[in-house]
């Protein structure tokens, strides 16, 4: 039995050798292999493959250099290698086959890019031509194409540009042709761009597959390979790009080799190896040397070496010989330098010499020096830091596809320490053009480090740079010291001695010059040192200090991994009493990490520690002038600018309402004008702001006080002479004899015949007149009684806008319909419950909705009619009861004893019929809060219960709206609840005429809540208007403002307002424009009629005391009575523009009015 | 027994109050209707329960105060402060919406829960989503009470 195993096995194995030599056999059998068998035979080694291409050409597929797009394949759907390794293999086997070719190419690719940066478009075109012809059309040459256009022509060249080559036939081709020409609009911001992308990528239905997933990044990463921040799938990207022309797949490797060996944790595979040392060996181009460099298992690759004018200005850096150094780079960049090298030692040495790089006049000027100046702003880190690293963005983008636009992208990347999906500064180290001392960074390996230094030792023996890296700075003199305390200290951290890399770093760092890339790099070189030996207190301390004053985005990221969610606030605790722990906040904030409630939360938290630790409750109880002696510089100012805002302070049980909050925060941009001047202006005009805002809601609680109000003086002066008659009638009366004063009054015929009589007392009886005729003009005088200021207060608008407003805030009521007096359909509710727009059941939500909305404002117009009333014969349900019994006024009567006085006679009865009111307020306060509310709150859950179960997530958005609404509603009724009580206008303060109007513009905004009221305001400044006219000058500018929202036929109602004074008058105009259905319903008919409402003769009218239609009837009566002007008031009406524009104008006398 | 009731809707708090004193009989309860009078509550009383509305006004609101910023996520602010107060007081949130906040910082409740598991774990003892016009909520309050400890179930 075993030895007929044996003999299967062994037959089975010549088998297996028999196959191996097979699949071994040169030309026809490859083909036949790949067809048969391509698992097979890409599994092969590369020297076998490369044989393999040697002898069958036709392995390669289709042409790989076309001369046309038409001949261009974009996407591959065919088998191919199985896994990466055999995918590596082959392409490096592609690539070797055409290597003298490429290199050739890669040769006039350099010379193209030297071309752009230095703006030469004939030279540029003359290499683009030849490109073509000799090596064919390829995806980097249409982009090189539009490039050259974008940068030469500007957006009309790279338009045409773009539309030629959209012309080619292919689809993917004409996907990349405008995805490229996106890109390089020079008014196109790269956020476009990826908007731009996912539209044209989002494949629509289709999109759901994995294959059309991947598909959708291959384009990606053929239209955006500056995207570090995606991670990639090189397995796909090569099997997609198999038929690419040679010259694609050439970048596509390259930069997917560069993207293995720099995504965290890998390194690539023996595969990667091994094809890199081949391609390193055969191609000039440099990044696969430094490729093969970081790949080498043993060190023993040999090196690309730096030109030496490259290691003249390295060692001139290094030695702090700047002036030489920038000499040198600026030579070499307007040559067309392709060493971004020298870009950033001639942008760092610039900041020892404190000269900027010369101000590029204009677009004109070449795309070299606009990166110079623009990486000079990066590195300064200050506020044009976020344009600088966009206009590098851009010019990465101009130059994509070269060596040197990689290394700016990463460069970038590092500096605004994005979040990318490989190590950047490893990317950016294999972009470099060359090794040079610095490239040991890329390797951890020591033996790597020293065989790198080593070669480079062995070219520059007498470079103090190169011994810098080998052996810190203790054995090189000719170094800037700074420098060498630097290399000293990077030395100790590789060597895992961090104590001693942390005491040379802060050493380092107080040398430092703060305004230099040195000091933000010994900085962050510290804070890892710090990191690494657990000490993050210090690490915040060092980034707050270091980067407080600067743009946010630099240290926002790190701050935020620092005090990440869940970080462990106790071990921050010492540093609770620094200035620093809530700046970190504050950067965190700035930086945009995180929500704005999740920031501000936060936020707080360290401010009450920073403040509990010092023994403060509120910012202000700082002995803010020993703060700031104590604190120069940037962080107590900050710290009270940026930290102690309202938002943040609000949080604080140290504060009893908004008002403390904002008189705080007042106070603290007081003390800011005095320890930081340099920003007067923006603190001044945050003090006005908030001053304003807190007048206007003053303004606001003094007007809700007043709404129920008389004007006693004005009843009593109305009275004059006849009632003062009366009362000396009265006092005679009384002065008389019972007997005297005694008449007889019938009081009914009982029986048909007997006569039956009252005694009554003449003295009582001529009371009773005065106390009635008193009452009368209490309750309805036009000018000066309760009911005229009912209406202008309350009735008029305003109860019902208040009522409305959450409704309408949320969308839940419509308006009715002028001419149908039906409500509009509440589309807005109706399409986001309703399924489709054939739902059926699209009728019942309307229906719903109308039924709701009638609900309130059946709500309303009970309140208005019939609550807030007189009651009368014609009003039986009025609330206001001033009905007075027989023996009501005997009451009143014996209340005036023997008073002889007229005014405390008047006093006496006026306390009476206040009196009256308050019993009559309080009624109506209790009915509001409870049948008011309750009506309310059930037409809310009826409106839920009729819509019933509707599109789940709209039903769910309808009871937030609802329950929303509730709690609004609760607040408005409890202030409009409050509006009911006797007014005290004693104490309003004189007010600002913009105040005022800030006011009453608030009061619309609140009534109209879905209106966007923002009328231009023109008033004098400084101008008072005396506190005892506050409301009815308020009361004047709602009622035309009121007027021109609801009439003007537009949500956005455009709107002047302008108030002057011509020597003793004062003119107030309002105009609007009308919309174009408003101004046709502005009849001439309708216009006479408002004309004749705001008319003279109209005041007496008793229309006053109605609503709808008698805003002018009441606005002049609030001109000529409540701010006392008489006769010395007019109110015109005009339109103007041809029936476009309408105006009010209101001229009164100015004398009395004003402070 | 001190139990705190923080929410701004008045019908909902006195719903709550009222289901508590109906379960509970004898505590000891206290109302606050923002952030800020809730907050004064807890430092003035400690209590050893808290019904916390998710989102709140600043201040309690009334005709001269308008209340201040509303707090979408009051309810994090609020166990936050108690977490940095180090006030282990128990609180579950009770909450008629079922997201909050607004655009991209739109949360869910149950997100939230997790987030204020997480978060605060010590404090944060579960959620109730309240409706008024169902009574479902009362059996889940009162399935989170009794696991904490508290009187008979509903």
């Amino acid at each position: 039995m075993a030895k007929k195993k044996n003999v299967a096995k062994r037959t089975l194995a010549r088998r297996n050798e028999k196959r191996a030599e097979r699949d071994n056999r040169m030309p026809r059998s490859s083909l036949a292999q790949v067809s048969r068998s391509p698992q097979a035979f890409f599994a092969q080694q590369l020297p076998a493959l490369l044989r393999a291409l040697a002898e069958e050409p036709r392995l390669l597929g289709p042409e790989m250099w076309p001369t046309s797009f038409d001949e261009m394949q974009l996407l591959t759907l065919v088998r191919g290698p199985a896994n990466l390794d055999d995918a590596i293999k082959w392409r490096a086997a592609v690539l070797l086959y055409h290597s003298a070719r490429l290199n050739r190419f890669h040769e006039c690719a350099e010379r193209f890019q030297a071309a752009l940066l230095t703006r030469d478009a004939i030279k540029g075109d003359e290499i683009l031509a030849r490109i073509r012809e000799e090596f064919g059309v390829s995806l980097w040459w249409l982009r090189s194409r539009l490039q050259l256009a974008a940068l030469c022509g500007g957006l009309a060249s790279l338009r045409e540009a773009a539309a030629h080559a959209e012309g080619e036939t292919s689809e993917g081709l004409q996907i990349c042709a405008s995805l490229f020409s996106s890109k390089l609009d020079p008014d196109s911001s790269l956020n476009d761009f990826a908007y731009t992308v996912d539209r044209t990528l989002a494949l629509g239905a289709n999109r759901q597959t994995i294959l059309a997933q991947k598909i959708v990044e291959y384009f990606r990463f053929q239209v955006d390979s500056l995207d570090l921040l995606r991670s990639v799938d090189p397995f796909d990207l090569l099997a997609f790009g198999s038929r690419l022309p040679a010259i694609d797949q050439y970048m596509m490797f390259l930069a997917l080799a560069q993207r293995i060996c720099t995504t965290t944790g890998a390194i690539g595979t023996a595969a990667l190896r091994r094809s890199i040392g081949h391609l390193a060996g055969a191609f000039s181009d440099v990044r696969f040397g430094l490729l093969a460099t970081l790949l080498s298992s043993d060190g023993t690759r040999t090196l690309p070496i730096p030109p030496s004018r490259l290691v003249t200005a390295i060692d001139g850096y290094t030695r702090g010989d700047y002036d030489t150094v920038v000499s040198l780079c600026l030579g070499e960049i307007d040559g067309g330098t392709c060493a971004f090298e020298f870009y950033e030692l001639c942008a760092k040495s610039l900041f020892f010499i404190e000269r900027s790089p010369i101000v590029l006049a204009s677009e004109a000027d070449g795309l070299s020096r606009r990166i110079l100046a623009a990486l000079h702003e990066v590195l300064k880190q200050d506020r044009d830091v976020a344009n600088a690293i966009v206009t590098l963005e851009k010019c990465a983008c101009l130059l994509e596809g070269s060596r040197f636009a990689s290394q700016l992208n990463a460069f970038l990347k590092m500096q605004s320490r994005a979040v990318t999906a490989c190590n950047s500064s490893r990317y950016f180290l294999l972009n470099s053009c060359c090794v040079t001392p610095r490239f040991v960074e890329i390797s951890s390996r020591p033996y790597v480090r020293e065989k790198i230094l080593q070669d480079l030792s062995a070219h520059w023996p007498s470079s103090p740079s190169i011994r810098l890296f080998s052996r810190g700075a203790d054995m090189v003199l000719d170094v800037e010291p700074v420098r060498s305390l630097k290399y000293s200290a990077r030395l100790a951290a590789t060597e895992g001695r961090h104590e001693d890399a942390i005491q040379t770093f802060s050493g380092a760092l107080t040398q430092a010059r703060p305004d230099t890339p040195m000091y933000f790099e010994i900085a962050d070189a510290l804070f890892a040192s710090y990191i690494s030996t657990n000490r993050q207190c210090e690490a915040l301390l060092l980034l707050v200090n270091t980067y407080g004053r600067r743009p946010p985005l630099f240290a926002g990221l790190l701050i935020a991994d620092l005090l990440r969610p869940g970080y462990r606030r106790s071990v921050f605790k010492h540093i609770f009493s620094r200035l620093e722990w809530p700046l970190a906040f504050r950067i965190l904030a700035a930086a945009g990490e995180g929500s704005s409630s999740d920031v501000n939360r936060r936020q707080y938290g360290a401010y009450a520690d920073f403040l509990a630790s010092h023994g403060a409750t509120r910012p202000t109880q700082l002995a803010y002038r020993e703060w700031a002696a104590r604190n120069p510089g940037f962080k107590f100012v900050s710290f009270l600018r940026f930290v102690c805002v309202p938002e943040v302070m609000d949080s604080s049980v140290a504060f009893e309402n908004s008002e403390e909050i904002e008189r705080e925060r007042i106070t603290i941009c007081q003390t800011l004008l005095e320890i930081d001047p340099t920003n007067g202006d923006t603190y001044a005009q945050e003090i006005a702001r908030r001053t304003q805002t807190m007048a206007v809601r003053r303004a606001l609680n003094y007007l809700g006080d007043s709404k129920i109000y008389v004007d006693t003086d004005g009843v009593v002066r109305a009275l004059e002479p006849t009632f003062r008659m009366g009362f000396e009638r009265f006092l005679k009366m009384r002065e008389l004899s019972q007997r005297h004063r005694r008449i007889v009054v019938m009081r009914s015929v009982e029986n048909g015949s007997r006569i039956v009589v009252d005694f009554r007392d003449l003295a009582q009886e001529t009371f009773e007149e005065l106390f009635l005729e008193l009452k009368n003009r209490f309750i309805s005088s036009n000018e000066f009684g309760l009911d005229s200021y009912l209406s202008v207060r309350l009735r008029h608008g305003t109860l019902s806008a208040q009522i409305r407003r959450c409704f309408e805030r949320d969308k839940l009521i419509t308006q009715r319909n002028a001419t149908t007096n039906e409500y509009e359909p509440n589309m807005e509710w109706i399409d986001r419950l309703a399924l489709s727009p054939t739902d059926d059941k699209r009728s019942v939500y309307s229906d719903a909705f109308r039924r709701f909305a009638h609900a309130v404002d059946a709500a309303i117009s009970e309140v208005i009619k019939q609550w807030i009333q007189i009651r009368s014969d014609a009003t039986p349900t009025g609330m206001f009861d001033f009905n007075y019994r027989d023996e009501d006024i005997t009451a009143v009567y014996k209340s005036v004893g023997l008073m002889k006085e007229f005014d405390s006679f008047v006093s006496v009865c006026l306390a009476e019929l206040w009196k009256r009111t308050e019993v009559s307020l309080a009624r109506i306060r209790e009915r509001l809060n409870s049948e008011l509310r309750r009506r309310l709150s059930e037409a809310l859950a009826a409106l839920e219960s009729d819509v019933g179960p509707g599109f789940r997530e709209c039903l769910s958005a309808l009871k937030r709206a609802t329950a929303q609404c509730r709690t609004e509603l609760s607040h408005d009724l409890d202030a409009i609840v409050s509006w009911f009580r006797r007014s005290d206008t004693t104490s309003v303060p004189d007010y600002e005429i913009q105040q005022l109007t800030e006011t009453a513009i608030e009061i619309v905004r609140n009534c109209h809540p879905q209106v966007r009221f923002s009328p231009a305001v023109d008033v004098p400044r400084n101008s008072r208007v005396l506190g005892r006219f506050f409301s009815a000058f308020v009361d004047v500018l709602f009622i035309v403002f009121d007027n021109v929202v609801r009439h003007s036929g537009s949500m956005e109602p455009k709107v002047q307002f302008r108030l002057s004074f011509l020597r003793n008058t004062v003119e107030l105009s309002v105009t609007n424009v009308l919309s174009v259905e408003a101004s046709a319903r502005l009849t001439p008919e309708k216009l006479e009629q408002i004309r004749d409402l705001a008319g003279a003769s109209s005041t007496a009218r008793d229309s006053i005391r109605f609503e709808g239609g008698t805003g002018f009837v009441k606005l002049r009566k609030l001109l000529f009575y409540d701010l006392k002007r008489a006769e010395e008031a007019e109110l015109k009406v005009k339109l103007l523009d041809g029936g476009a524009t309408f105006q009010v104008l209101m001229q009164v006398s100015s004398g009395g009015l004003f402070v | 027994m001190r139990i705190l009731v923080v929410e701004d809707d008045d019908l909902k708090r006195k719903t709550l109050v009222q289901f508590i004193i109906e379960r509970l009989g004898g505590v000891t309860l206290a109302e606050g209707r923002s952030f800020q009078s809730g907050m004064k509550e807890v430092v003035a009383t400690t209590p050893d329960l808290i019904l916390l509305d998710m989102s709140i006004p600043t201040f309690d609101h009334s005709p001269v105060e308008p209340g201040g910023r509303v707090r979408a996520f009051g309810g994090l602010d609020f166990l936050e402060e108690l977490s940095r107060l180090e006030i282990e007081t128990k609180v579950i949130v009770v909450s008629q919406f079922d997201s909050f906040g607004g655009g991209k910082e739109t949360q869910t409740l149950e997100e939230l829960c997790r987030r204020m598991k997480t978060e605060f774990p010590e404090l944060f003892c579960g959620s109730v989503f309240y409706q008024s016009s169902e009574t479902a909520w009362r059996a889940a309050l009162s399935a989170q009470m009794t696991l904490l400890g508290l009187g008979r179930d509903a």
